[in-house]
């Protein structure tokens, strides 16, 4: 039985290999796609904002700010200082979008400080930048936070004492202030992992699993289509076992959609620069999504009478299934309907099981996902078998 | 000419006939158009985990206020186990959390700790410093109570108290911000309704995949033998070859005029000039009519046909701003989506639609998709011409 259904799987793989459609779909197309989607969309990658500060004052208390805070906040990684020489210049660059923020510091702060007068630091923000304007004002804030410090400790102890503060009481409380721990202290805890999937890896990940579904079309076609062609009857007429020729159609099936997906994996990663993660995470991914494809595309085209028909409802169910589980746009984070969506699709927990292994680099975490997807494929192929062996019969 | 148009009706007819033709033809555009609709005005926000104890008042000041930062979605986690478990497997920026008994802490003015939990990236930086700045904002009267401690060796919990009452008489430094320039993309989307964008991209992406389609149509009228039945009678080529061509268009015209139909009466979208508008999907269809006209006698077989059908029309449709808006793109990749109808076709629907262009506004576009149109029909037709004799 084995040798017959590897016959058959052979002959199978040979004509489809002939036709050379099958290359279209399995490598060329998804790839071109890939290598499109990822030159047209911008890259997601966080960076760091763009910021200039003009010291009009030059006093202290702004010296405080533009040596103090913002050289310790570049060295963070936060900000990236740009030289601006003056504030037309700097309004001129964030107006046109060349840097993101610009700080600026009035003539007369430092005294306006000390005296205890209100007084401004003003955040220019270029448009649409939405969180470096907030980082920007963060960064002013927690300095005015600091500096009020200062002002504050030196009014709550002239209550106290009931004595006018002076010039010399701030100075005091300006040198206490820096030997006072703080009240609330913000402990640093740094995850080792948590990478997100770029977007390239999405993309090739993504169009590798919609086109997967078309790959493996022919394996359960492939039975209407000797129906239709007459070679069924001969098959069946030949010393082989109807088993043989289904477990031949579906083993071409699955050889070819294992190796299609995995030369897009080894392909995208060499052209395109994508990282699907640990090898061993991505292989049970690949192997359950095919199972799942081959379930699924066999309970439709037992709707089917004709090998075109067939087809056409498989593309019909993987373009939706393909369409929710995010292939082509990444399902946005705060849509919670699309989010639940996502899981009704093999499509989707293939994409999340891949982010969740990038992510912790961890192969095991796969299983779960792995297993829904499976799962599709076995709800899917149960009714698929059912039916196939009440149609055999006739 | 009557002969011509039995043709184009025929090939017409048997597109709607196959069942399967209806849900890529009437269906599956609609749902595009839903989907995208869905997706409209979603803002791709910073996700910040926040372990918070409860009835903790100034626990819940401190996250109300992380929430109210623009950019910023707060998400609440009941311990930091889970928070760190979604942090690893890049659900989340960055996390805060925020010990038991803060509130006390802050009015005792005793030390304190809040965990920020982040990846070793600028991201987790500047939501440190974020966090850094609201927490630093809510221990002001501690600090500050605290320095002045030093030399009065009083209760700082007491000093507090006198902070809080003489905080008011301060002036404090004011952060103002200012937003400079415009922000095009803003303003390119803002008169658009939900389902605007989506209706006129989808508009294009489906009427020319399906009309590449035809050309595996096309390729079986070759394979069944029915072109050389059609040459054998008195049809002269010429109208023959017509009406395939016409056959095609009409196809793509009534895609696209239900499409129009039904998201104008369904989702209330609004197709802005009906003369401007007409024209550049009269002049889309006739593209993609003719390019199906073309792949249909230049390809063998059908499966190749729709091979290349999928490929080109999902390829087209992506670089020409069907799939992410042409507003999204580079410079650069802005400049080679030209050599697709789709550019130039939602170029002139973005007229139409966003600005209220009328066909005086879109006649460079117009031209193009024309000159395009011409172009294709005349290298469509050779091949066919030649390609039916063969």
């Amino acid at each position: 039985m084995v040798r017959a259904a590897l016959i058959i799987l052979g002959k199978d793989l040979r004509l489809r290999m002939r036709d050379r459609s099958v290359l279209l779909f399995a490598v060329v197309v998804p790839l071109g796609l890939t290598a499109l989607f990822s030159a047209i969309l911008p890259d997601d990658q966080p960076r760091s904002v763009t910021a200039a500060v003009v010291d009009a004052d030059g006093g202290e208390v702004a010296d405080g700010f533009v040596d103090g805070v913002l050289p310790a906040v570049a060295a963070d990684g936060i900000v990236t200082l740009v030289e601006v020489d003056d504030e037309a210049e700097a309004r001129r660059e964030v107006a046109a979008g060349d840097i993101d923020v610009a700080w600026l510091i009035p003539a007369g702060f430092s005294d306006e400080v000390g005296a205890g007068r209100a007084t401004e630091i003003t955040v220019l923000v270029a448009a649409g930048r939405v969180l470096p304007g907030e980082i920007a004002r963060g960064v002013a804030e927690a300095y005015a936070t600091q500096v009020g410090h200062v002002g504050l400790a030196v009014v709550t102890a002239a209550e106290v004492t009931g004595s006018a503060p002076g010039p010399e009481d701030v100075a005091a409380a300006a040198e206490q202030a820096a030997a006072t721990p703080q009240v609330v202290r913000i402990a640093q805890e740094a995850t080792a992992t948590g990478d997100r999937l770029d977007s390239t890896s999405y993309l090739a990940a993504g169009m590798a699993a919609f086109f997967v579904f078309f790959v493996t079309q022919f394996g359960v076609t492939g039975l209407l289509e000797e129906r239709q062609q007459g070679t069924m009857p001969r098959l069946l007429a030949a010393p082989i076992r109807p088993g043989a020729i289904h477990l031949g159609k579906i083993g071409g099936a699955f050889v070819l959609g294992l190796t299609s997906m995995t030369v897009l994996a080894v392909a995208s990663s060499a052209l395109l620069g994508a990282d699907w993660g640990p090898a061993p995470g991505v292989a049970v991914l690949v192997v359950a999504l095919v199972l799942a494809a081959l379930g699924v595309l066999a309970l439709v085209a037992s709707f089917a009478r004709t090998a075109e028909q067939a087809g056409n409802l498989q593309s019909a169910i993987a373009i939706v299934l393909g369409l929710l589980g995010g292939v082509f746009f990444p399902v946005p984070g705060d849509a919670e309907l699309l989010r639940i969506a996502s899981l009704l699709s093999p499509h989707g927990w293939f994409l999340r099981g891949l982010a969740e292994l990038r992510a912790t680099g961890d192969w095991t975490v796969v299983w779960p996902a792995a297993g829904a997807i499976v799962a599709f494929g076995i709800v899917a192929a149960v009714p698929a078998v059912l039916r196939q062996r009440r149609a055999s019969t006739w | 000419m009557i002969r011509a148009w039995v043709i184009a009706r025929n090939e017409l007819t048997r597109t709607l006939r196959d069942r399967s033709n209806l849900f890529f033809v009437f269906l599956l555009p609609l749902l595009l158009v839903v989907f995208i609709g869905a997706q409209f005005g979603g803002t791709q926000e910073t996700r910040l985990g926040v372990v918070a104890p409860s009835g903790d008042p100034a626990a819940a000041a401190l996250v109300a206020e992380l929430d109210g930062l623009r950019g910023i979605a707060v998400s609440h986690f009941d311990d930091a186990g889970s928070l760190r478990d979604d942090l690893e497997r890049g659900l989340l920026s960055a996390g805060v959390v925020v010990p038991d008994g803060y509130d006390e802490a802050l009015g005792s003015v005793a030390p304190i700790t809040v965990t920020f939990v982040g990846r070793p990236d600028a991201t987790a930086a500047s939501l440190e410093a974020l966090v850094a700045g609201a927490v630093g904002r809510q221990a002001a009267p501690g600090q500050a109570a605290l320095i002045a401690a030093a030399d009065l060796d009083a209760d700082p919990a007491e000093l507090r108290r006198i902070a809080l009452q003489v905080q008011d008489r301060l002036a404090p430094i004011e952060v103002s911000a200012e937003q400079l320039g415009s922000d095009e993309l803003q303003q390119e989307f803002a008169g658009l309704g939900q389902f605007d964008l989506g209706a006129s991209t989808q508009l294009l992406l489906f009427t020319f995949l399906t009309a590449l389609f035809g050309s595996a149509a096309l390729i079986r009228t070759r394979q069944y033998g029915v072109a050389r039945r059609m040459l054998s009678t008195s049809t002269p080529m010429s109208v023959i070859v017509v009406g395939q061509g016409a056959g095609r268009f009409l196809i793509a015209l009534v895609q696209a005029v239900y499409i129009v139909v039904a998201s104008a009466l369904l989702f209330r979208v609004d197709w802005g000039d009906p003369l401007a508008t007409g024209v550049v999907v009269l002049l889309f269809c006739a593209v993609a009519a003719a390019t199906g006209l073309l792949l249909g006698s230049a390809l063998r077989n059908d499966s190749q046909a729709s091979g290349v059908a999928l490929g080109l029309g999902l390829g087209a449709a992506a670089l020409g701003g069907s799939m992410v808006p042409l507003e999204l793109y580079p410079d650069v990749m802005r400049t080679v989506a030209r050599i697709t109808p789709h550019a130039w076709a939602n170029q002139a629907m973005a007229e139409i639609v966003r600005r209220d262009g009328t066909l005086a506004d879109v006649l460079t576009e117009v031209g193009v998709l024309a000159g395009m149109a011409v172009a294709l029909l005349a290298l469509g037709s050779i091949t066919l011409q030649r390609t039916l004799t063969r």
